[in-house]
Parts: C-alpha cells; sequence; structure tokens
C-alpha cells in the first residue's frame, strides 16, 4: 500500500487549494476516525502515536479566538521560523520555480534546505533562511546563511575539521546524519561547533526516524556546552520524503524535532507539475502553509498548549501509544495509551 | 408557481426503509457485516448471533479481545435456547438513583447535529424501552421535552438552557469533552440557525452558535466540583460527566467521582460526530476500552467505584462489546452511531455537508423534500434495544452469569489475542498468542 | 485529600533541615546513613520523628545538615533516586535553611493536628498553606502534597501546566532523577535550579516561569534567553504562590498563566501581604486589605523588607471600594447572618424567608458561600455583605441582588433576568452565557467577561463596569451590550481593557471608553509574522520601500490599518494571515456616545450612576468623552459555510 492514501493526499490538497474551496482550512470530516492504527494499517511508528486532549483541569485553547504560538527559533534562538516546517526535496525543480518556492516560504517564514546554491542575487535575509548544502568552494564566500555537512562517522568530521575550522562561526553549521543513535557521532558534532542537525531518513541508518529522533534528543539533553544541556542550545531537525502531514510534524516534534523537512509532502499537496505557472505555485504554497499551521495550530489549542517550542517539542508526556510493544514506547520515551 | 414554489407545497417524501449500501473506498470500522447486524436487530427485534462475528474484520483492541467462552466454544452459541427470562440485564446507575431495564444509554446527539426527527425517536425510544437518552447540546426539542428517559445536557456554550429546561429530565450531563474531537468546540454558521434552531437554542436566528472548547468557568478540578454542585442546587438530579478518552483519563475519572458526580461517560477515540476538523478527529484521544479498564482500575484502587457509574461510548457496535467493556470495568455502554445505522445510516462520512441520503443529519429546513418517518425511526431503535439486549443476555447466559451485575469488572474472564504487551497490561488481561 | 504549611523564617538557619517521608525509623536511618557518608560526617543531628509515627503510613522525619549547598543537591537527588526505584519508602520533601514544610494526607486542620501545630510555637515571616483534591497524581501519601520544597523554594500550585513533559525533560536534563510525579514539584526545582545554580534573581526566574507570549518580550536579548531556559517555561493554566529567602530577605512571589486560566488575588494592608486564589479567603483575615488581581502572564513579588515590588500589573490597580461591609450600618427588616452557615443553609433560609413572603432580605457576614440565589426563581432583592464566593447568581431568572464588596469568579452564568449591582470589583468570567437582566459591577472586572452574552427575541442583557477589564472581553460574543466606563482611569492614557477585545464576536456591541490600540480588537497575527510577509513582498518588488517603511514603523496595526495605507492588492494578500474562515469582520468606531446609543443605555446610564452615586461622572463621560464602539459588520458572513459541531 502506498503511503499516501487518499485521505492524506487530498487533505494537503484541500488545504492547498487544489481540491475543494476552502484552501488553507483544516479539512472537516465527519462520523467516527478510520485512521490507523485501529482501523488502517499501521505503516510508521508515528501511526501509532496520538495526542493529548485537554480537558477539565486543562482547558483547551482556541486557536482561532485566542493566541497559539507555532513560531520556532533554529540556531540558539538567531533564526525564527513562523512554524516547525522547511521545505526540501527541490532537486531536480526548475530554477524559476524554486525561487517562487524560497520567496513564498520566506513570506510565510519558513525554512528552505537546497542541495544547490540559490540565486546570487537573493537577498541576504532570505539567505538566512535557507539550508544549504555544503559544496567546497562555498564556505569562505560571503554568504552567512547556514551551512548543511552530510556526516555519517567520526571519520566524516575528522575529513572536514579544517574547513570548520576555517569557517570559524561566520556561518551556522549544521550537521546533516543518517538515523543512527550514535552517542560518539554527537558528541563530536557538539564539539565542533554545529548549532544544528538534521536526521534524514533518505540517507538511511539503522533505526526509524521516530526512534533515531527521539534518541538523539535525548542523547542532545545528556551532552553539555558550558554546562548547559547541549540540546537547548542546538536545533534538531527531522527530514524525511515519508513526513506526510501536519500531524506527523506535530507528532515528531513530542519526539525531539524542532523542524521537520518535507519534501513529497508538498509536491503532492500542492500537485506540482514542471509546467504549472509560477503564481499559482506561490499561491498553493501559500494555502498549504497557512492550512499546516492551522492543523498544528488546532493540535496544540486542543491539548491545551499554547506554544509549540517551549511545550510540543519533546514534551513526550502529551502523547500515547496505542498498542506498541512496550520495549519501543521506553526507546521512543512515550507511554502506552491508559497508563 | 416557479418549481421550487411547487416542491415546497407539495409534502415532503417520508423515508422508511433502508437504503443499500454504497461500496465502500476505504477500510471503515462500520463493515457491511457490521451494519446488516444492526439492520437486522432494528428490523426484528430478535438476536441474530450470540458471538459477534464482525469483529475479526477489524483491528480496533477490543475486536482482539475474546471471552475465553467464545474460544472453548469455537466461535459458536446456542441461538435457541431462551434464557431471555432468566438473565436479568436491568442495570441500577447513579449511586442506584436511577434504573434502566436495559443497560444502554443513546449517546449525547444534539438536535443540530441530527435533523429532528432522529432526535425524537430516540428520546421515544428511551421511554419505551426505560433507558436513557441524551440530548446532546442543542437545547430542548419541544418533543424531545415531553420525552421523560432524558438527560439534559449542560455545554460549554449553555444553548437553550435556563432552570425549567434544566429540571426537565432524570439526570444532567456536563458535557466536557467528546470522543471524536477531544478539545475542540463546535460552530454552527449563522445561515443554519433558522427558526426552529433558534428556538431551542434561544439564540436569534441568523446569529453564529458557537461552542467554545472549554467550559470557561471549569479550568480545574475544584471548578468542576463546583458546577457540579450549583447544578444539583439546582435541578436535585443525578450529575454525568461525559469526557473524552485521553492521556489522563484514570485520573479524571477519579476527579469526577471524588467531586460528586454521579457517574462518567467515557466517549473514545473513533466515535462519531456531526463534523470535526479531520486532523484532530484522527490524532487525539485514546480508545475506549483502554481507557474504561484503567479508569475502572483507578477508581477501584482509590476506593471510589463503588456506586458511581462509568458509561462507556464509542465504537460499540454490539451486545459483545458491550459485554467486553462491562467485563473491563463499564456499568453500561452508550451507543450513537449504532443507532444512527438502525435509523438508516450508510455512513457515507457526509453528515457536515447537510444532504444526508438517510434524512439523519440533513440541514434543517423549515420545508424539507424528504423527512424521515418518525413512527419506523422509533421502531427501529426500540427494536435495536431489544434484540440487542437479546444477545446480551445470549452472551451472559454462554458465560454461565445470571445477570449482567455478575458481569462488572470480570476481566478474567477475557483472554487477548495478538495484543501487545502494553495493551495487555493496561486492559489487565491475559494474552494468548494468535495462533493458539 | 493532601494539605499542608510552609513557613519562611529569615532566623531559621541552623544549617538545611532536612526532613524525609519515611515508611520507618529503618528508613529513616537508611537516609541518615546515605546522608552522613555523602556529606562526609557533616549531619548534626539523627533523625527526630515530627510526630509519632503511626502503623503503615509515613512519618516525617528531620535531621540537620551543614553543607555545601551543591553537595547537598546532589545528595538529596541521589537518595531520593535510590528510594523512588524502592517505591518512595523514603523520600526527602524539604531540604532548605530557612524553609519549614508541615504536609500531610488529609484536611488542613488534620495536618495541623498531625503535627501538633498549634502546641508549637511556629512563628514565621511568611506563611504558605494549601488543600488539594488530586488531579493528576494519586493522593494516598504525604509526598504528593504541597507546598512543594526545593532548596529555600516553598511553592503551592493550583492548575494543571501542559508544559509537564517539556519541563521534565529540562529537568532530567540538569541531573534531576526521580520525581513524585506531580506538576508542582517541577515548579519548586526549576525555581530552585534558576536561582540557586544559574543565579538568577527570584524577579527573572519568575519571568521565565510565568512565560509572556513571545510578541510581548522587549529585546532579542530576552528573547535568546527565554529560547535557552525554554523547558523551564511553564505553559496551561497555573496559578503558583512561593516563598523563597536569601537569608537577608524573604520573598512572597505569585504568578498566573498567560491566559489566567486559574484564580489569583493579592492584598496588602497595614501589617501584611497577602496572596490567594480566593477573596474570601484573605477577607478571613483581613477586612480592609486592599485585593487585586494579577494581570494574565504577569507575576506578583513582595518582600518582607520592601514590600510590594511588583505589583502583577504594569499600571497600578486603582480602586473603587477598598473594604467588603459584613454589616449595613443599620439592620431593618429580614436579617440572615451568614456567619456560619454553608451555602446550602443560606439558600434553604433564603428560600424559607422567600416562602413567608419576604421581598428583601439583608445577608450579613457572608464568607465565599457559593452559588447565593442559585435555584431560586422568585422576584426577591438580596443584599448581600460579606465576599460572597463563586457562581454567585448563577441561572438567575428573577433575584436582584446587590453586593457590597467584591465578587468572585462567575457570577450571573446563564442569567436569563434580574439583576447584579456589585459595589466593588469583580474577577474572572463574569456574566458568561448571561442572557437577560442587568448587571452593575462598580469597580474593576477580570478575564473574559460577557463571553459568550447573547440576546433573544426582546430579551437583551447589558453588563456596565465601572472600572477596567482584563483580557478576552466579550469573547464569542453573540448578543447585549457590554460597557465599559473606566472611570477610575478618567485623565489618563491607559487603555481600559486587556487584549483580544470581542475575539469570535458574532453579535451584540461593546463600549469601551477611550482607544483601544488596533491589534488588541480580534485576535490579530503577531507584528512580526506581518512585516515578514511584507518584508518578502517588498524583496521580491511587490511592495513599495516608502509602503514598507510606512508599515515597519508602526507600533500597532491591524487589518484595517493596513487596509488605509497599502495598494489594494497587497491588502488582498496580507489579509490572508488575518483572515480564517470564522473571521467576522468587526467595525470599531471611535467616537462618542450618540443618540441611538442613548436610547439603548439611557435607563442603564441612569440606573448606574444611581445605584452607585457615580451620577456626574457618568454624566460627564456620556457628554465629554469618546468611546471605542465595537460590533460585527452586519450581512458580513464568516466563510464557513457547514456546521462544524455535534
Amino acid at each position: 500500500m502506498s503511503i499516501w492514501r487518499r485521505d492524506i493526499v487530498s487533505n494537503l490538497r484541500a488545504l492547498a487549494g487544489v481540491e475543494g474551496k476552502t484552501a488553507g482550512e483544516p479539512p472537516i470530516a465527519s462520523m467516527g476516525t478510520t485512521n490507523p492504527p485501529l482501523i488502517e494499517k499501521p505503516q510508521f511508528i508515528l501511526d501509532h502515536i496520538v495526542s493529548d486532549g485537554a480537558q477539565v483541569t486543562r482547558p483547551s485553547i482556541d486557536p482561532y479566538r485566542e493566541p497559539t504560538e507555532t513560531e520556532v527559533y533554529l540556531f540558539d534562538g538567531e533564526v525564527r521560523l513562523l512554524m516547525p516546517l522547511i521545505i526540501g526535496g527541490l532537486c531536480g525543480i526548475n530554477p524559476q520555480h524554486i525561487l517562487v518556492v524560497i520567496q513564498a516560504c520566506f513570506r510565510m517564514g519558513v525554512g528552505v534546505h537546497l542541495e544547490q546554491p540559490p540565486p546570487p542575487t537573493l537577498h541576504p535575509d532570505v539567505r538566512s533562511m535557507i539550508l544549504l548544502d555544503a559544496q567546497l568552494s562555498m564556505p569562505f564566500s560571503i554568504d552567512r546563511g547556514p551551512l548543511v555537512y552530510h556526516v555519517e562517522s567520526v571519520e566524516d568530521l575528522a575529513k572536514i575539521k579544517d574547513i570548520l575550522e576555517g569557517i570559524g562561526g561566520r556561518r551556522k553549521l549544521v550537521a546533516r546524519i543518517p538515523c543512527i543513535s550514535s552517542q560518539q557521532l554527537y558528541s563530536e558534532i557538539v564539539g565542533r561547533g554545529f548549532q544544528a542537525v538534521i536526521i534524514d531518513e533518505e540517507l538511511g541508518g539503522d533505526e526509524p526516524l521516530e526512534v533515531a529522533l527521539s534518541q538523539a534528543d535525548h542523547t542532545l539533553k545528556r551532552l553539555t556546552i558550558n554546562n548547559h544541556p547541549a540540546r537547548y542550545l542546538m536545533s534538531l531537525i527531522a527530514a524525511s520524503r515519508r513526513i506526510r502531514s501536519s500531524s506527523d510534524i506535530f507528532k515528531l516534534g513530542g519526539l525531539g524535532a524542532d523542524a521537520c523537512v518535507i519534501s513529497d509532502a508538498w509536491r503532492i499537496g500542492v500537485d506540482y507539475r514542471s509546467e504549472m505557472e509560477p503564481s499559482l505555485l506561490s499561491e498553493r504554497i501559500e494555502n498549504l502553509l497557512i492550512g499546516m499551521q492551522r492543523e498544528i495550530k488546532l493540535l496544540m489549542g486542543a491539548a491545551g498548549v499554547s506554544s509549540f517550542q517551549s511545550s510540543i517539542v519533546g514534551s513526550r508526556e502529551l502523547f500515547r501509544a496505542i498498542d506498541l510493544p512496550q520495549n519501543m514506547c521506553m526507546r521512543l520515551g512515550v507511554k502506552p495509551a491508559g497508563e | 408557481m416557479t418549481r421550487t414554489e411547487i416542491n415546497n407545497k407539495s409534502s415532503p417524501i417520508v423515508i422508511e426503509k433502508y437504503l443499500p449500501l454504497p461500496k465502500k473506498e476505504t477500510r471503515e470500522f462500520w463493515t457491511d457485516n457490521r451494519i446488516h447486524h444492526i439492520r437486522h436487530l432494528a428490523s426484528t427485534g430478535k438476536p441474530l448471533m450470540v458471538w459477534d462475528r464482525c469483529k475479526s474484520e477489524t483491528s480496533r483492541i477490543l475486536d482482539r479481545v475474546f471471552f475465553l467462552r467464545e474460544i472453548e466454544d469455537g466461535g459458536e452459541g446456542d441461538l435457541v435456547s431462551n434464557p431471555l427470562d432468566v438473565v436479568e440485564v436491568s442495570s441500577k446507575i447513579c449511586y442506584g438513583r436511577l434504573e434502566l431495564t436495559y443497560p444502554l444509554y443513546l449517546g449525547d446527539m444534539s438536535f443540530g447535529a441530527l435533523s429532528g426527527i432522529p432526535n425524537i425517536a430516540i428520546a421515544r425510544a428511551a421511554d419505551i424501552t426505560g433507558t436513557l437518552a441524551g440530548i446532546g447540546e442543542g437545547g430542548l426539542h419541544p418533543e424531545v421535552g415531553k420525552c421523560k428517559r432524558i438527560a439534559v445536557q449542560w455545554a460549554s456554550a449553555r444553548f437553550g438552557l435556563d432552570l425549567d429546561v434544566l429540571r426537565r429530565g432524570m439526570a444532567v450531563v456536563i458535557k466536557i469533552g467528546q470522543g471524536a474531537k477531544p478539545g475542540i468546540g463546535g460552530h454552527l454558521p449563522g445561515v443554519k440557525v433558522v427558526d426552529i434552531i433558534s428556538q431551542t437554542r434561544r439564540i436569534p436566528v441568523g446569529v453564529d452558535a458557537i461552542s467554545p472548547a472549554p467550559h470557561h468557568d471549569i479550568y480545574s478540578i475544584e471548578d468542576l466540583e463546583q458546577r457540579i454542585f450549583a447544578l444539583k442546587e439546582a435541578t436535585g438530579k443525578p450529575v454525568l460527566v461525559k469526557v473524552a478518552a485521553t492521556n489522563y483519563i484514570p485520573y479524571i475519572a477519579s476527579g469526577v467521582a471524588r467531586m460528586g458526580a454521579d457517574g462518567i461517560i467515557i466517549d473514545g477515540q473513533g466515535a462519531g460526530t456531526g463534523a470535526a476538523p479531520s486532523v484532530v478527529r484522527d490524532n487525539i484521544g485514546i480508545p475506549v476500552e483502554l481507557a474504561v479498564a484503567s479508569a475502572d482500575e483507578m477508581l477501584r484502587r482509590e476506593g471510589l467505584r463503588e456506586g458511581f457509574t462509568i458509561i462507556a461510548a464509542g465504537r460499540v457496535s454490539s451486545a459483545e462489546d458491550a459485554a467486553k467493556l462491562t467485563a473491563l470495568g463499564a456499568d453500561i455502554a452508550s451507543i450513537g452511531t449504532a443507532a444512527l445505522i438502525a435509523m438508516g445510516c450508510i455512513m457515507i462520512h457526509k453528515c457536515h455537508l447537510g444532504f444526508c441520503p438517510a434524512v439523519i443529519t440533513n440541514k434543517i429546513a423549515e420545508n424539507p423534500k424528504k423527512i424521515l418517518s418518525l413512527e419506523t425511526a422509533t421502531r427501529w431503535v426500540v427494536n435495536l434495544i431489544e434484540g440487542w439486549s437479546a444477545e446480551l443476555k445470549l452472551i451472559l447466559e454462554r458465560l454461565g452469569l445470571k445477570s449482567i451485575e455478575e458481569l462488572k469488572g470480570r476481566r478474567d474472564l477475557l483472554v487477548g489475542l495478538g495484543l501487545s504487551d502494553s495493551s495487555l497490561e493496561v486492559l489487565g488481561i491475559r494474552g494468548v498468542s494468535s495462533n493458539s | 485529600m493532601g494539605a499542608g504549611f510552609a513557613r519562611i523564617k529569615l532566623d531559621l538557619d541552623t544549617g538545611h533541615r532536612v526532613k524525609v517521608f519515611a515508611t520507618s525509623e529503618e528508613e529513616a536511618m537508611r537516609v541518615y546513613s546515605m546522608l552522613k557518608e555523602r556529606m562526609h560526617g557533616r549531619i548534626l543531628s539523627m533523625p527526630v520523628p515530627e510526630y509519632t509515627p503511626q502503623n503503615g503510613s509515613l512519618t516525617s522525619y528531620t535531621m540537620i545538615v551543614k553543607a555545601d549547598y551543591g553537595a547537598l543537591w546532589r545528595a538529596v537527588r541521589d537518595i531520593n533516586g535510590e528510594f523512588w526505584r524502592d517505591d518512595f519508602r523514603a523520600r526527602i520533601y524539604s531540604w532548605g535553611r530557612f524553609v519549614d514544610v508541615y504536609k500531610g494526607v488529609g484536611y488542613p486542620l488534620d495536618v495541623y493536628n498531625i503535627y501538633h501545630m498549634g502546641g508549637r510555637e511556629l512563628y514565621g515571616d511568611m506563611w504558605i498553606a494549601h488543600t488539594r483534591q488530586p488531579t493528576n497524581s494519586p493522593g494516598r501519601l504525604p509526598i504528593w502534597s504541597h507546598p512543594f520544597a526545593s532548596g529555600e523554594w516553598a511553592i503551592v500550585h493550583n492548575g494543571d501546566i501542559s508544559s509537564f513533559g517539556s519541563n521534565m525533560e529540562l529537568l532530567w536534563s540538569l541531573g534531576y532523577t526521580s520525581f513524585v510525579g506531580t506538576d508542582s514539584e517541577v515548579i519548586a526545582h526549576l525555581l530552585d535550579y534558576l536561582t540557586s545554580f544559574q543565579h538568577f534573581n527570584v524577579q527573572e526566574a519568575a519571568k521565565i516561569l510565568c512565560n509572556k507570549f513571545n510578541k510581548e518580550l522587549p529585546d532579542p536579548e530576552t528573547v535568546k534567553q527565554f529560547y535557552r531556559w525554554r523547558g523551564a517555561r511553564l505553559d496551561g493554566p497555573f496559578s503558583v504562590i512561593a516563598g523563597f529567602s536569601d537569608g537577608h530577605d524573604a520573598y512572597m512571589v505569585a504568578f498566573a498563566d498567560r491566559f489566567k486560566f486559574r484564580p489569583i488575588v493579592v492584598g496588602e494592608d497595614e501589617d501584611y501581604i497577602y496572596a490567594a486564589s480566593e477573596e474570601a479567603q484573605i477577607r478571613t483575615i483581613s477586612q480592609d486589605a486592599r485585593v487585586w488581581t494579577i494581570e494574565p502572564g504577569d507575576y506578583f513579588l513582595a518582600s518582607l523588607r520592601e514590600g510590594v515590588i511588583y505589583p502583577g500589573r504594569r499600571m497600578p490597580e486603582r480602586f473603587y471600594s477598598l473594604s467588603s461591609p459584613l454589616k449595613p450600618p443599620t439592620i431593618s427588616g429580614e436579617c440572615i447572618d451568614a456567619a456560619h452557615m454553608n451555602y446550602r443553609m443560606l439558600n434553604q433560609a433564603i428560600l424559607e424567608k422567600a416562602r413567608l413572603g419576604a421581598k428583601q432580605i439583608d445577608i450579613i457576614n457572608v464568607r465565599g458561600q457559593r452559588y447565593i440565589g442559585v435555584g431560586l426563581d422568585q422576584p426577591l432583592k438580596l443584599r448581600v455583605f460579606g465576599t460572597p464566593g463563586n457562581c454567585l447568581a448563577n441561572l438567575n431568572t428573577s433575584l436582584d441582588i446587590e453586593v457590597f464588596g467584591n465578587v468572585q469568579d462567575d457570577v450571573g452564568d446563564v442569567m436569563t433576568g434580574g439583576r447584579i449591582v456589585v459595589h466593588g470589583d469583580a474577577r474572572d468570567v463574569l456574566a458568561q452565557a448571561f442572557q437577560g437582566g442587568a448587571i452593575y459591577i462598580k469597580g474593576n472586572a477580570g478575564n473574559r467577561c460577557g463571553i459568550q452574552m447573547r440576546e433573544y427575541r426582546d430579551q437583551r442583557p447589558v453588563l456596565m463596569i465601572g472600572g477596567r477589564v482584563d483580557d478576552y472581553l466579550g469573547e464569542y460574543m453573540a448578543g447585549g451590550v457590554i460597557v465599559v466606563l473606566g472611570l477610575n482611569y478618567l485623565e489618563t492614557d491607559v487603555e481600559v481593557v486587556g487584549n483580544c477585545v470581542a475575539s469570535g464576536m458574532v453579535g451584540g456591541k461593546i463600549y469601551v471608553r477611550g482607544m483601544v490600540s488596533p491589534s488588541k480588537i480580534g485576535l490579530n497575527p503577531p507584528r512580526a509574522d506581518v512585516i515578514q510577509y511584507l518584508r518578502g513582498l517588498l524583496l521580491e518588488g511587490r511592495l513599495s520601500e516608502d509602503d514598507y517603511k510606512k508599515v515597519a514603523s508602526l507600533k500597532d496595526f491591524s487589518l484595517v490599518t493596513l487596509s488605509k495605507m497599502l495598494p489594494e492588492n497587497v491588502v488582498k494578500l496580507v489579509s490572508k494571515l488575518y483572515v480564517n474562515k470564522y473571521w467576522k469582520e468587526l467595525v470599531v468606531e471611535h467616537r462618542r456616545i450618540g443618540e441611538d446609543d442613548l436610547a439603548l443605555l439611557q435607563n442603564h446610564f441612569e440606573e448606574f450612576g444611581r445605584v452607585f452615586k457615580l451620577k456626574e461622572e457618568v454624566d460627564r463621560v456620556i457628554a465629554e468623552e469618546y468611546f471605542t464602539v465595537i460590533y460585527p459588520k452586519s450581512g458580513h458572513r464568516p466563510r464557513v459555510e457547514e456546521p462544524e459541531e455535534g
């Protein structure tokens, strides 16, 4: 079965305004859910995780009438995203469209992950929100956006030691790593002055994203920078092509991600085509982002939470696992439902 | 006359038959077999099976919980035996203040979510069968108000409530949450607030009817106590508190009991709704079987279980479901969706669009083109309750029990098949591997 | 049920008083030897039981230790961690030099008796007391009772913080290893950690915990500090009262969550400073204290040496009524003395007098009785002296109630007729779902006044407030009229309403004397988000530099402001950030009271002036002052087309 179930696709398209008449609005449904794990077949650990609904002792918050903060800060508080979202998967998209995506994301305060350098004419403010995969020639340019290094091992880090020292704090450094749980690697990443880690399932690894992420969050909380738990000075980002929806982003947040990189999800949501009008692409991306932000707000509000970054990120207590084995619950740090 | 005018003048078509079931395109809890089972009960008032055969089609946790007896029976039960007069299913709830002939609560569907006739049918069926119907938040429909066995709902918006209305029912339900959308309120747009809705809710025609997500006078357990006692002071009736099944359900249940409520309605994930944001409906809340088991456990441990009532709601599809929930710790089960199916619902998940083909949740209009037959709908619900209870009696007989009372909390009669260790622990039952 | 007390005393210091709950003397001795080993013998006394040990329950033992705080903190952590794995057979629950905690299972009086508190001469510079219904933990053991202490802090908490998971994660990462499992305990640990190990002062620590919205943080440094300590920020409902001493001064801190979900009042008289969750509690001690509330998301700070340091409000409160008389000057006619009555007896007494034909009853010595007037549906005039409890006149249909003091939360809920007159302040959730009749408040009122007020047919409720109000005035309002006169802030430029005025309003009318900042009306996106969006348009060349600068220079704006300043196509784009399917356009007028308004309100203005003897002030305000008038644009419908309920 495809991970892109029909209801998931049409939900994204309704948000983007490809389907239906209420672009940017979380779709409404009726009667009981058919969601996994109990009705539809679960495909990922995320499918077993549910969020809390606040009641009695903890009032819920109405995000349409009361403020809820979806903003997250990255890089020790220096970059502010309006929502915990970064657009990736821009490889193979024509340059004009890439620019449109970058601009729409900037307006909406959303990050972009690029593998190739953006047009040189881009304003530095816009560049500051682009996480750019590092290439050998770049570090010494005047650019000041964050640089992403693909790191799989301590040896990889040793190889780029000189480059990192050459950058010497002039640029924000991001380590992009596969789904592995190596204490030693994290320790080196912290020691080398990286300010963010992207755990990218597309790079492989030996754990599911959920587990690798949760363990990374806890590992970084045990490591320190000047006696302060490193995690609170660093950003943790989850990336995978299978991040399908705002609820996936929300749950990955609970497992420790400050933000998620989505790729297939936005392309499917806006019904991306290489020949599409730039203005249409721009509008649909805006709609999709506003819609996903509203869905995240609904989930936050329902849980009685008004700040994503301080109350959701890593806050496993707000989540429960339905019918997951106990040892998996332990590894995630999420309690079984009903306990 | 224009065509519209002709249509308006003509009397509406009265629906008295079930519609054929559409082909399903996605997986569904309410499978065709479940619907056919309910239709059988609703049409005949007679049992169709002892052990629920439909559970093999879905993988809800409760579907993987079995009475040991069923496994010993090889899944077959004796329909011929007639235990109906020997087995007692009547139930006293709310510290003995209410007695139900059959252990069923007809769950809290509002006038607004349903289009009027179904509300009346449910309330009348409750009167006829000696059960209890929760009226939901839409205020008191004048015809529903003539029925006795109703529970009036005090929800966040307090639509249509005053002293007189509150005193009309046999009990008051404080609705805190709903299984299909924990933590979310409701919104009826002004265009839908037609004259009759305006009257029952006491708001002007055309003004949006908003139900805030929380009660803004209940932010703590002490606040809840305050509201419970204010309502008791005003009405002298038992007070039930309806909550969604969420993370802290055992603590919430013990809090509700300690704060002087007479019972709790626990509404699980997967319960029906007239409308909810998908993202909320699909990702919040826990299944009722886990919630009931852990709430019952906590209440016992804290010495609060005696006399207090637990009503289990959400995907209760058969007498066997109700029996298993009872064994896990519930006193009675609540049926909502099953009652709608009995009245002809074909489960197309389009209630919020206002054109329900079974005219159950369709838009409320002054001159509807189609209406549900009140008489037929009432009969369907009455039959459902009777047929359901007959199946329940058959199950009790197979279990060697004389009454529903004897089944309460009997987790030892249950086993789990292919459930995770964590689920078994919360349910408090033994597991067997699925190939044994 | 649990209860407890804490005292803070400057000259208490004879070393750290380590207090432990243990199941037996043996366990207490185990704690003693573990402590001794870790403190290298600097332990001054053997464990002394504080009360006669009872079979099966935990007994409190005290021992004195002289030590460096860091070393003691680590020892407590290790020992508690050890016993945490051992099912709480012992738990150290307090280890400060200036803090002393007495807590247990039962009602406050039970705990008082267990510790023989009456027989000992227990003096303190500050006392904290608490009783609780357990909400998210069991209540069988005294370890779950409040106050919770950590180092020199003792706190009591009312609420259920939704950031609990996040706060626990931070504490784990800081080396905390065992918890009794309540959200209240983490608050004590966080405050202690921030002040003891991060050297924040009391004020800074309180600010981080009480967690104002990001948009209200003053500068990038604060943003960064709050970001780094995000795990210490509290979310969800809470009100907290905390005591702290550094040996030089004793501090009282009280704070409330950003939505002000839980009640908290503070007060001051000649001798004492008070903080409590209900005013009736303060009144039990002091009839003359000035009592006020903390602003949503703010903190109150006072100390023994300095008095009130920060009042918990950005603008100091101005009062009308300074006290709540317990009796009228002369009693004439029917009178009920509520001094020794619970609410049921009181309502019963009222009912009996009404049955015998009383038309007016004076109720004196009222102290926090709830539900006064609930369930009575005959015409009757009640004069209330003292401080009535929550839920006054709920479901009121016919009573005319006059209160000669302040009232508490949830007054007039689902009131469909009759009248309430309050010669003082009202607190939160005043007039919820108020549907008919009149409510007049002479002084200030709290959060969410007039929430979901509505009208039906000829019933049109009127809520008139003489002072100022906090956030969410008229939230979800669907009908009726609210007037906020702000008479106590005349001649100032103070805005007499808080944030999110008329958020979700679909009907009715709100009058607020003076200006209301545009961004305070309804729910608006954070300014930073709007500027970000416009900056994007600027960089793409879709917005001129001039237009951008005009907006960027404004501190406060709304969509209406933007519509007047920016080209139409830009407004259309940026409105996406403001408009959602529920969004209803509000008309906001800044003008004087006119003929039409008077037709609606003349009688109420006159009555208000008469009952409070404020005729001159009211007349002058009507004649001379500008009002902000807010109501939904008629004919404008939200984009939502389908019902979303049921």
